[in-house]
C-alpha cells in the first residue's frame, strides 16, 4: 500500500437515471433516482400486524398508499408509500436514504418479517400531468392497462416495452413506473417516446 | 361541361363561404352544392404531381378525386396483361388505382389513390409499367394473353427444367407484381398503443353514427372508428335527407355531438384491420402529420358493433376494365362529396334503382347522361328524364386509354367517357369471419350476410344486409342501445334518426352473356386480371371447389382481397356448375382487412430498441476502455478489452487470461442471477431444490449447488452463501437467472406452501465483480475497510460475509473461484458499481490489474474444467459431469430419484473429460463428434462430442471439454474429433478436464 499513489476515497453513487425532470409533449417525465425501496415479506399470521403498522385495516394485493408507518414511540410516525404486489409481500418506498428506510422498517417490522433492500434493483420514472387525459394518453402507448379506470393508490405489474414493470397510480395524472435497473435507459427512451408521440 | 358547370364561386347556404376559382387543371371540377356542407376547402388549393406532371386539387380531396378533377383517369397498368386501368371506386375496395406515393426511402407503394388524402407537394407515380404509363413496353403481354391464362405457370415453361429457376421465374416475377419497395430503410416512425372501451363501433356511416350516438348518450365508453379522413361514410356521398337535414349535414352534426361527449372517442383515418378473441380488435391509425406515421392500436372492447357498410359490385361484360368504367356509387361520391365528375358524358349500367340515383345526381349537377342501361325488363321507381334502355346488354367497349363508346348487343353505339356500373351491394362481412364466422347467403339481396358472430360482436346497417338509409339508422340505433345495455348503461336516450327507406328493385345480374363476337375480355377480378374465361377454364380443368378456384386463378387475392370481385366470381362459377351461389359457398377472410405496413407491426421496436438492452453497472466504464461488447441474452457484456497495439481478439483474450493466471484480473459478473432466500425454512427449502445439502452449511460459508430437473437432468448450477441462520444468498448462471427464480417460486408457492420461506430476486440490486488471480487478495485488501480481515486464515476458500469497502460502503464478499485461481466475488449496491470498478482498477494499477471480459472468462473456466452452459445443455446428468456423488441419497430433492434411473446412472455413459490435440497446432472446435481412430464418421460409431473448446494461452495449444463414452476410464487414449460440417478431423488425446491446477491449490492459497 505504502508504495502506491492510490488513496482510499469513498465510492460515489451513480444512479441509473440522471436526466432529472423533462417536459415532453403534454406531460412531465421525471426520474426518481433517490427512491429507497425495501421489500417486506411476512407470514400470513402476521398480516394483520403488518397492516396495523401501516395504518390500514387490511392488506390487499394491488393496494398502494401513501402511509404513515406506525410510531415506534408515541409521537414518531414516518411517512412512506407502500405497495402490495403479491400475497405475503409488500414494498416500502420513500425518497430518502436506503439505510434510513431500512432502519425505520427494521424498527417496526424486524423480527416478524423479512426485509430486503431493493433500492438498487429498480429505477423509478414518473409520468405527471395536470390533465389526467394527457397522462393516460401516454400510458395507453406504454401498457395494456385500462389506466382510466384504475383507482388512485393502485399498484400493478404489467408489460411495458417488453419489460416487467410495476405501475403505481399515485394520483390523477400521476403514474410511477418501476423497472429493473439494468433496463433504465430502454425504459426512459420508451417513456419519453410515448410522451412525444402522444403529445 | 366543366367550364359551364363551374360557374358560381360563391354559394348561399347556411354559412356563406368564399370560394376561389379552381386551377385550370381541374377541368372536371363541378360547382359546389348549395345548402350542403362541402368537405373541400376551396380556400386551400394544393399542388401535386402524377408521373411528374403538375396537377392541382383542394384540401379535402383524395388523390383519386383530385386526379379525376384534373381529367386524369388512366392511372395504372394491370397486374398481368398491363392493360390500361382507371380509378374504379371511391373507397378502400379500389382494385386498380394503386400508386406509389412519395419519393425515395419514404415512398409507399400500392397506395390506394381513393384513400390517400391529398396534401401540398404530394408526389404520386404509376407503377408496374416499363417506359411511360401510356407506352408501357410490357403491354405486349396482352397480346400473349392466350398463353397466360389461369394457372399458366403450372403447365407452361416446363422445359428445359433448369430454365425455371434461372430464366422463367425471374422473368415472370419481373413482369408481374405491382409496386416496388424502395429497398431503403423506412424513415418514418410507427407506434403501438392500447385502448379500452365498452362499445367499439366500426364505421361511421348511418348505422355507425346511430350506434355511437345511442351508446354514447347512454354513457358507455365508445370508440367510433372510421377509415376515411372524414366521418360520415355514405352520408357524405348521397343527397338524401336525415331528420330533414341534408345527410352530410346530419353526419357533421352527429360527429360534432359525439366529440362533445367525454366518454366518446372518434378516430378517423383508422382502419379496423382485424377482429380477435375476447373482444380484441386491431386498428391502424394513420396520422396526417407530426409524430409517428401510423399507430397500431389494440382495442379491448366489451361489445363491438360492426357497421362497415356494403360495397357495390360490378357487372361482367366484354371490355369492362377500360378507364372510365366505374362503380355507380363511386361516380356519385365523386360528384356529391368532391364536386368532381369522372366524365363529361356519363352512361349508367344498372340492375337496381341505385344506378338511377347516380344518373339523377349527376344530371342535377349539369353532367350529360348518355343513357341508363337497365339490365332489368322494367324500369325504376325513380323518375328519370334521360334515355333508358331496358334489358340492356353490352357487347363491347372502345377507347385505347379511356372509354369512348359502348356497343350494345343490338349493335347500337353509345358514346360516353364514363360508365357507372351498379350490380347491387355486398355487405362487408370481412371482420365477422376472422374468428371462423361463416357468411350465409341472403337471396333477397343476392349477397352474403354475416352468419353467427362471436360473443360480444354484432353487426348493424348495410354490413348486416340492411340496405336502406332509414333501416340502417334504426338498426344502428338499436345495436347501440343493446350494447350500452349489455355493458350496464341505461339505454333509453332519444329515438333513432329518421331517413327514407329507398327502393332497391334489385334483380341480380352478374355478367353479360357472351355474344361470341370479338376477343374482348370480361374481367371479374380487376386487380389480378382474372376474366370470366379464366373461371370457365379452371372449371374445365377440375377446379370445382371455390378454394381451388381462388388459388388456381388468383381470384380474390392481393391487396384488395377480392372486395369487388368475389361475388361475381362465385356467380360465374355457380353458373358453370349449375349450383346456386349459396351451394358454391365463399372463401374465408383473414386479417388484415386492408394492407398493414410491416413497420406498423414493428412499431417502436426497431433498431437499438428492438428489444430491451440490459446494461451492467460498469457499462459506461467499459465503454470508456474501448471494450468490445457481446449480447448475452438481453445483457450487453464486455467481451474483451483490446489495447492500442492489439489487432486480433485472440491477442486481447490471451493477455487477459495470462493476467489472471499471473497477476490479478477483474470481471463484471453482475449478470449472474441472485436470489435472497430468507425465512426459518430457508435451509430446508434449499435442501429440496438443490441436489446437495445446505442445512449444515455454516454461517459465513458458500457451497456449490447443483440443481436438477424433475427428470434428473441437470438444470443449473451456482452457489449458495449462508449470510445468517435464516438468510441465504443464491447465485445462478446468467442464462438461467429468470427460469431458476421462476422454478424456485413455483416450488415455494405450489409444492411446499407449508415452508416458511421468502424469495426475492436481487440480480439487479448488486453490482458484482470477480477479482481473480494470485494478487487478488492484495488488491482487495486495499479497498476493504480495515475492520474486515480477509486473510486466508480469516477468510478462506468458500468463505462469505457482509463487509464494507472504501470507508463504509456496504458490500458482500465471497471467496469463490470460476477461474481456478485465488479469487473473490465482491458485490456492492448497484449504484456503487461504477465507482467500485474504477477504484479496483486504480488501486491495482501497480499490481498489473487487468479487466477481462466474457471470452477470457470462458477460457479460464475451460482450463479449469468447470462446466457451463455448453455442458449443461439439458441432456447431461450429474454423473456425466463427474458430480454424481453430490446428489444426496439421504435427503430427497427434486430430481434425485429419477437421476438414479438405470439409464442415467449407467457407468457406461458419457463422462466429462478433457481433450488436447495430438498436433498442437490444430485448433479444436466445439460441436465436433468423437469416433475411434479408423472408424467411419457416422452415428453408428459416435462416441461423444466436444462441448467447449478454446486456445489455452496458459498451455500454448488448443484444449477442449467434451463428453466421451466411458471417458474417465480412457485417459491417455487417442480418438478422432470429427467436424464434417467444417471439413475438420483431427486426433485428440483424452485427458483430465482440469488442465490447470487439478489439485485446486491455487484457489485455496
Amino acid at each position: 500500500m505504502a508504495d502506491t499513489a492510490w488513496t482510499i476515497k469513498p465510492l460515489e453513487p451513480k444512479w441509473a437515471l440522471s436526466f432529472g425532470t423533462q417536459a415532453v409533449g403534454h406531460v412531465t417525465v421525471k426520474a426518481v433516482p433517490h427512491l429507497a425501496l425495501i421489500s417486506l415479506a411476512f407470514d400470513a399470521d402476521n398480516a394483520a400486524s403488518v397492516a396495523a403498522k401501516l395504518g390500514i385495516k387490511h392488506l390487499s394485493v394491488g393496494a398502494s398508499q401513501a402511509s404513515q408507518l406506525a410510531a415506534t414511540t408515541p409521537d414518531e410516525t414516518w411517512p412512506c408509500r407502500f405497495a402490495m404486489l403479491q400475497p405475503g409481500q409488500i414494498w416500502l418506498m420513500a425518497e430518502t436514504a436506503p439505510s434510513e428506510l431500512m432502519a425505520q422498517a427494521q424498527a417496526r417490522f424486524g423480527g416478524h418479517s423479512w426485509l430486503t433492500d431493493q433500492t438498487d434493483g429498480w429505477v423509478a420514472i414518473s409520468v405527471l400531468a395536470d390533465d389526467e387525459v394527457a397522462a393516460n394518453a401516454v400510458m395507453a402507448r406504454l401498457c395494456m392497462l385500462d389506466v382510466a379506470t384504475i383507482k388512485i393508490d393502485t399498484a400493478t405489474r404489467t408489460l411495458v416495452a417488453h419489460l416487467s414493470v410495476i405501475i403505481i397510480k399515485e394520483g390523477a395524472g400521476h403514474y410511477t413506473l418501476l423497472a429493473p435497473r439494468s433496463s433504465a435507459q430502454h425504459l426512459h427512451h420508451m417513456v419519453t417516446l410515448a410522451a412525444q408521440n402522444a403529445g | 361541361m366543366t367550364g359551364a358547370a363551374i360557374t358560381s364561386r360563391r354559394v348561399t347556404g347556411t354559412t356563406a363561404r368564399t370560394i376561389q376559382e379552381p386551377s385550370e387543371h381541374e377541368v372536371n371540377r363541378l360547382s359546389p352544392l348549395a345548402n350542403r356542407p362541402t368537405q373541400l376547402d376551396y380556400s386551400r388549393p394544393l399542388q401535386f404531381t402524377f408521373d411528374g406532371k403538375a396537377q392541382s386539387g383542394l384540401a379535402g380531396d383524395t388523390v383519386a378525386s383530385a386526379l379525376l378533377a384534373n381529367g386524369t383517369n388512366f392511372v395504372a397498368r394491370s397486374f398481368k396483361y398491363h392493360r390500361p386501368r382507371g380509378i374504379f371506386t371511391a373507397g378502400p375496395e379500389e382494385p386498380n388505382a394503386l400508386l406509389t406515393i412519395g419519393e425515395g426511402a419514404a415512398s409507399d407503394p400500392n397506395s390506394r389513390a381513393t384513400m390517400v388524402e391529398l396534401h401540398e407537394g404530394l408526389v404520386a407515380r404509376s407503377q408496374n409499367n416499363r417506359g411511360s404509363l401510356k407506352h408501357d413496353l410490357m403491354a405486349a403481354n396482352d397480346l400473349l394473353s392466350p398463353f397466360l391464362s389461369a394457372g399458366f405457370y403450372y403447365k407452361t415453361f416446363m422445359w428445359p427444367r433448369a430454365f425455371w429457376e434461372k430464366l422463367y421465374e425471374p422473368v415472370i416475377r419481373m413482369a408481374a407484381g405491382l409496386g416496388a419497395l424502395s429497398g431503403e430503410h423506412d424513415p418514418d416512425s410507427y407506434d403501438h398503443g392500447y385502448l379500452h372501451c365498452d362499445v367499439l363501433v366500426v364505421g361511421s356511416g348511418p348505422a355507425g353514427l346511430s350506434a355511437a350516438l345511442a351508446a354514447g348518450r347512454a354513457g358507455a365508453r365508445v370508440i367510433l372508428v372510421e377509415e376515411d379522413f372524414v366521418p360520415g361514410g355514405r352520408l357524405n356521398a348521397e343527397t338524401m335527407a336525415v331528420d330533414d337535414l341534408d345527410s352530410a349535414q346530419w353526419a357533421a352534426n352527429a360527429v360534432a355531438e359525439l366529440q362533445t361527449l367525454p366518454n366518446v372517442r372518434v378516430m378517423t383515418r383508422t382502419c379496423t384491420f382485424g377482429a380477435y378473441d375476447h373482444g380484441v380488435y386491431g386498428l391502424l391509425e394513420t396520422r396526417p402529420s407530426g409524430g409517428p406515421r401510423q399507430v397500431l392500436w389494440r382495442v379491448y372492447s366489451k361489445r363491438a358493433i360492426l357497421c362497415a357498410g356494403a360495397l357495390e359490385r360490378p357487372i361482367g361484360f366484354a371490355g369492362n376494365d377500360r378507364p372510365g368504367v366505374m362503380l355507380a356509387s363511386a361516380v356519385r361520391t365523386y360528384a356529391n362529396r368532391f364536386d368532381v365528375t369522372p366524365g363529361q358524358r356519363v352512361a349508367v349500367l344498372t340492375s337496381t334503382d341505385d344506378g338511377y340515383r347516380t344518373a339523377r345526381d349527376l344530371a342535377a349537377r349539369g353532367v350529360k347522361i348518355a343513357a341508363v342501361l337497365d339490365t332489368r325488363a322494367e324500369g325504376s321507381s325513380i323518375p328519370s328524364k334521360f334515355e333508358v334502355i331496358h334489358n340492356a346488354r353490352i357487347d363491347g367497349t372502345s377507347g385505347r386509354h379511356g372509354l369512348r363508346s359502348l356497343t350494345l348487343a343490338n349493335g347500337k353505339k353509345i358514346y360516353c367517357d364514363c360508365l357507372a356500373v351498379s350490380g347491387g351491394h355486398n355487405p362487408n362481412v370481412h371482420l365477422t369471419c376472422h374468428q371462423h364466422g361463416r357468411p350465409v347467403w341472403d337471396e333477397q339481396i343476392s349477397a352474403f350476410v354475416p352468419g353467427d358472430t362471436p360473443p360480444g360482436q354484432s353487426v348493424a346497417g348495410s354490413a348486416n344486409g340492411v340496405m336502406t338509409l332509414g333501416a340502417c339508422l334504426r338498426d344502428g340505433h338499436e345495436a347501440g342501445n343493446a350494447a350500452a345495455k349489455d355493458t350496464g348503461f341505461d339505454a333509453k336516450h332519444g329515438a333513432s334518426a329518421h331517413g327514407d327507406d329507398e327502393a332497391s328493385g334489385l334483380i341480380a345480374f352478374y355478367q353479360m352473356p357472351s355474344s361470341g363476337k370479338g376477343r374482348a375480355k370480361a374481367f371479374v377480378d380487376l386487380q389480378n386480371d382474372v376474366t370470366t374465361k379464366d373461371i370457365s377454364q379452371s372449371h374445365l380443368e377440375g377446379m370445382t371447389s371455390v378454394e381451388h378456384l381462388k388459388r388456381y386463378t388468383t381470384l380474390g387475392m392481393a391487396t384488395d382481397q377480392g372486395k369487388t370481385s368475389n361475388i361475381t366470381g362465385l356467380a360465374v362459377m355457380a353458373e358453370l356448375t349449375g349450383a346456386s351461389i349459396a351451394q358454391t359457398g365463399t372463401t374465408m377472410f383473414r386479417p388484415p382487412v386492408s394492407p398493414v405496413a410491416i413497420g406498423a407491426f414493428a412499431g417502436h421496436a426497431r433498431g437499438k430498441h428492438f428489444r430491451p438492452t440490459r446494461l451492467t453497472p460498469s457499462h459506461d466504464w467499459a465503454q470508456e476502455q474501448g471494450a468490445v461488447f457481446v449480447e448475452t441474452g438481453q445483457w450487453l457484456r464486455a467481451q474483451y478489452f483490446p489495447t492500442a497495439n492489439e489487432t486480433h481478439w485472440r491477442e486481447s483474450v490471451d493477455r487477459e487470461v495470462k493476467a489472471v493466471r499471473n497477476c490479478v484480473g477483474v470481471c463484471d459478473v453482475t449478470t449472474l442471477g441472485k436470489i435472497d432466500v430468507q425465512g426459518p425454512d430457508a435451509a430446508a427449502f434449499l435442501n429440496r431444490v438443490y441436489a446437495n445439502g445446505f442445512a449444515k452449511l455454516a454461517i459465513g460459508k458458500c457451497r456449490y449447488g447443483l440443481m436438477l430437473r424433475e427428470d434428473g437432468i441437470v438444470m443449473d448450477d451456482g452457489t449458495a452463501a449462508r449470510m445468517a441462520e435464516h438468510h441465504f444468498f443464491v447465485t445462478t448462471t446468467t442464462a438461467n437467472a429468470g427460469s431458476v427464480f421462476q422454478h424456485m417460486e413455483f416450488c415455494r408457492q405450489c409444492l411446499w406452501p407449508e415452508l416458511n420461506v421468502h424469495l426475492v430476486s436481487t440480480t439487479e440490486a448488486w453490482a458484482q465483480f470477480a477479482v481473480a488471480g494470485p494478487r487478488s487478495r492484495e488488491l482487495l485488501q486495499r479497498l476493504v475497510d480495515a475492520e474486515h480481515d480477509i486473510s486466508n486464515a480469516a477468510f478462506p476458500f468458500m468463505a462469505c460475509g457482509d463487509i464494507s469497502v472504501c470507508g463504509g460502503t456496504p458490500a458482500r464478499l465471497f471467496r469463490i473461484s470460476f477461474s481456478g485461481e485465488m479469487a473473490y466475488e465482491i458485490a456492492v449496491p448497484a449504484r456503487y458499481g461504477d465507482a467500485l470498478i474504477r477504484a479496483l482498477m486504480e488501486a491495482g494499477r501497480d499490481l498489473g490489474v487487468t479487466a477481462y471480459g466474457t471470452e477470457a472468462l470462458g477460457v479460464l473456466r475451460i482450463e479449469k474444467g468447470h462446466a457451463a452452459g455448453n455442458e449443461l445443455d439439458g441432456r447431461t446428468t450429474a454423473r456425466d459431469l463427474g458430480l454424481g456423488r453430490m446428489v444426496s441419497t439421504k435427503e430427497d430433492s427434486i430430481g434425485a430419484v429419477l437421476s438414479r434411473r438405470a439409464g442415467l446412472s449407467n457407468s457406461n455413459g458419457h463422462d466429462l473429460v478433457g481433450f488436447k490435440p495430438i498436433d498442437a497446432d490444430i485448433q479444436l472446435t466445439a460441436g465436433a463428434h468423437l469416433v475411434g481412430v479408423g472408424d467411419p464418421v457416422d452415428m453408428d460409431h459416435d462416441q461423444g462430442w466436444l462441448s467447449s473448446a478454446c486456445f489455452s494461452p496458459t498451455l500454448g495449444h488448443s484444449i477442449a471439454l467434451g463428453f466421451l463414452k466411458n471417458g474417465t476410464q480412457r485417459m491417455g487414449e487417442t480418438v478422432v474429433a470429427a467436424n464434417p460440417l467444417e471439413g475438420l478431423s483431427t486426433q485428440v488425446q483424452v485427458v483430465s478436464p482440469h488442465f490447470v491446477d487439478p489439485k485446486g491449490e491455487r484457489m485455496r492459497g
